[in-house]
């Protein structure tokens, strides 16, 4: 019954690894496999137990052996699943380290190369930011040394500038007054020629008089020709003529009189004018003057406004050069990058051509050896915090001068 | 008659902030690339009354250049201040054998670079 239940087992056991060869499963695989199968199919015989056991040791051990063929059926599976049929493996472990070392330096090559794209185009942005920072600063200094130089002499100017311009103005002002002044002198004269047809007018009256008195004494004297008789006859002639030149005098002396008054009125109406002109001038010329001296205070603000402006733009203007100054000392990170980059290139070389060397030796590189050939070429603190193994050292600070 | 220093570095970068640091401060200003480049620009040049150099560069090293120019018959008076990434006692040792007069490590402060300058200029 044994042999006929092995036999069968065997049967089954064999027609499964034949199975699952045919699925692809390498035969190593196949044969671990049929073996756990055998043994679990002992499994329903008499010694149940210490076959289950011994079968368990023995699939695990048939796995174990057949484990490396295992995971190199999964990588040609995934392969042949991806479509990837070319892949082959090497023949030797001489190979296999050959072709290991190659795709090494292949990615070594690939970094060093991604490195140095790198180290170059932040070489060329620096150094494009740098001039363009640099323009900025030579357009600045033009902008900041305009208002220095004019705040320098601002307020003098200013108020130089300032100074012309009212005495200026206020000599035009003067010119009103010398106009009003000669007004004056020359209303000044009109008022003494009025004063003086004041006189013409009692002269004219006193002719007036002196003809009334001539008129009555011609009366008196033809009364007097009347009574004498025929021979006063003569002298009534005479007070007749008399008489007639005094009432000429009188009516002569009565229009000199009206020509007077009619002058004096026309005097007294031009210095009332005068007076009303001198009058509006004199407010003019005040209104003038305030409104000059309103104009000269507006543009004293608006010049000291601008000025005042001027020296802000240039005080910012400062602090942004300063600033600008800064950020061009700030793009010294450049280099540390530059060189830090430049011994992770080194490095990786270095480490490739160790490895290289180490590799078909079957030895790997000593620990200290190996930190020391990574280490090599360390310029900055920051790397040096790395080997040391300090973690995220800060990047240099500005240090002090050392003196020999 | 401004005061000319000359700036030995690799970085161009690097060299047009200190270049901008001197002008600045009214000082002319000759550029090297690195040590050879540097030895030419003194043969060029009139007269350096300073110079400023890095350490780590190409073709020739700011360690060398200095041993260069301290044995030139006509530049070995001119005082050198070595700027630098390197903090290294070490190194600053190399550079004070070399005849550096000052060891500055980057990164630097105008204001540091001006003191150390006026106080090293020759006259």
């Amino acid at each position: 019954m044994d042999k006929y239940l092995s036999l069968g087992a065997m049967q089954a056991t064999s027609d499964a690894g034949a199975a699952i060869a045919d699925a692809g499963i390498p035969p190593g695989v196949a044969r671990g496999g049929a073996m756990l199968a055998l043994w679990m199919a002992a499994a329903g015989a008499v010694w149940f137990d210490q076959a289950l056991l011994a079968g368990g040791c023995w699939g695990g051990l048939a796995l174990a052996a057949a484990y490396p063929q295992l995971r190199e059926w999964q990588r040609r599976r995934r392969n042949r699943l991806a479509g990837n049929h070319s892949a082959s493996l090497p023949a030797t472990p001489a190979e296999a380290t050959a072709a290991l070392l190659q795709r090494l330096d292949e990615a070594a090559s690939t970094w060093t190369t991604h490195l140095g794209t790198a180290q170059t185009q932040m070489r060329d942005a620096t150094e494009q930011l740098l001039q363009g920072f640099g323009e900025i600063l030579d357009q600045l200094n033009t902008i900041v040394a305009a208002p220095e130089q004019a705040a320098a002499g601002s307020v003098d100017a200013r108020s130089a500038v300032l100074e012309q311009c009212e005495t200026q103005l206020r000599g035009l002002i003067e010119n009103f007054h010398g106009f009003v002044r000669s007004r004056e002198e020359m209303m000044g004269s009109v008022r003494s020629l009025s004063g003086a047809s004041s006189g013409l007018r009692d002269m004219a009256e006193d002719v007036a008089k002196l003809a009334r008195q001539t008129n009555l004494l011609s009366i008196n004297a033809a009364i007097e020709a009347a009574r004498a008789g025929p021979s006063g006859r003569g002298f009534a002639v005479v007070a007749t003529e008399v008489r007639r030149l005094s009432t000429e005098s009188g009516e002569t002396g009565r229009r000199i009189g009206e020509r007077v008054s009619e002058f004096g009125e026309h005097m007294q109406s031009a210095l009332t004018q005068a007076a009303e002109h001198t009058e509006r001038d004199a407010r003019v010329i005040h209104q003038s003057e305030q409104t000059i001296h309103r104009v000269v205070g507006h543009v004293d603000e608006a010049v000291t406004e601008l000025n005042r402006r001027a020296t802000e733009l240039g005080e910012r203007g400062q602090i942004v050069k300063v600033q600008v100054e800064q950020l061009m000392v700030a793009f010294q990170f450049q280099d540390r990058v530059h060189q830090i980059v430049d011994q992770v290139n080194n490095s990786i070389h270095s480490a490739v051509a160790c490895l290289q060397q180490a590799l078909p030796t079957g030895r790997s590189p000593q620990a200290d050896e190996w930190l020391a050939l990574l280490s090599a070429g360390y310029t900055t603190n920051e790397q040096r915090a790395v080997g040391s193994k300090v973690a995220n050292a800060p990047a240099q600070a500005a240090a002090e001068t050392t003196f020999f | 008659m401004a005061k000319t220093i000359l700036i030995v570095d690799d970085s161009s970068s690097l060299r047009t902030v200190v270049k901008m640091a001197l002008v600045r401060a009214g000082y002319d200003v000759i550029e090297a690339g690195d040590g050879k480049e540097g030895l030419k620009a003194l043969e060029a040049a009139a007269k350096v009354h300073l110079i400023v150099s890095d350490v780590n560069m190409p073709n020739m090293d700011g360690i060398t250049f200095v041993t260069q120019v301290k044995q030139h018959p006509r530049h070995k008076f001119v005082p050198v201040i070595m700027l630098t990434t390197e903090g290294q006692d070490a190194k600053k040792q190399e550079g004070r054998a070399a005849g550096a007069k000052a060891w500055m490590v980057k990164p630097f402060n105008p204001p540091q670079l001006l003191d150390a300058v006026s106080k090293l200029i020759l006259p």
